[in-house]
């Protein structure tokens, strides 16, 4: 993987995971 | 060029995915550790202990969490692959994370634990385990990221052939013919 690659790599990564926070306390408050 | 524009949004997802299923599990096994003292059951043959029956909802949020995981964490991974990344790092950073955030809960409920909880000592121990399993993940993954900064970003080097020690040598009429083909 290019140096620039590992770069977007790990802003999806990061940009992904924020989403994920997200998106787990809605999924929290639809399963419970 | 076709991995990188299907390749990087399916990291971005994947991610996503595994991040939400962590903090699906993560209160699922937190408020069975509130109102259940940390473990419960339903359905089978035997009597279950009053305040010990498994709430729905924690079910839900746990078996989901976990399938989910699982299928996200595969997405991470293969689409890591796919852009020629590191699967063993990503790998090892996503165990990080769940045994790093699931030991968290067993430790800080163990120091603050929720009424009527008599002994945590059983958390605590879990706990350590946890953030040591998930030390074992973080720490190469680390050390991987610091080569990858020492090289300036670029590929591991290929490793260079070891040459072999002992040479057999083939005597000329052996080489032509097979015991198979014996023309």
């Amino acid at each position: 993987m290019s140096r620039a690659t590992s770069m977007v790599w790990a802003a999806a990564v990061a940009l992904g995971s924020g989403a994920g926070i997200g998106l787990g306390i809605l999924l929290e408050h639809a399963l419970k | 060029m076709r991995a990188r524009v299907i390749g990087l949004p399916l990291v971005a997802v994947g991610a996503a995915g595994f991040v939400a299923c962590l903090v699906s599990v993560y209160s699922g096994m937190r408020d069975v550790m509130r109102t259940s003292g940390g473990f419960c059951a339903s359905g089978g043959p035997y009597a279950i202990a009053p305040g010990h029956q498994c709430n729905s909802g924690d079910i839900r949020l746990i078996l989901v969490g976990i399938l989910g995981g699982l299928v996200f964490a595969g997405v991470v991974a293969v689409a890591t692959g796919w852009l020629e990344g590191s699967v063993l790092g990503v790998s090892l950073l996503m165990w990080s994370a769940l045994f790093g955030a699931l030991g968290w809960n067993f430790l800080q409920l163990a120091i603050n634990p929720p009424k009527g909880q008599s002994s945590t000592g059983g958390w605590i121990a879990s706990g350590a385990v946890f953030e040591l399993m998930a030390l074992g993940g973080l720490i190469p993954v680390l050390v991987m990221l610091a080569g990858w900064l020492r090289r300036g970003g670029r590929a591991e080097p290929e490793p260079t052939p070891i040459q072999p020690l002992v040479k057999a040598a083939v005597p000329g009429g052996l080489g032509q013919s097979n015991w198979w083909s014996s023309s």
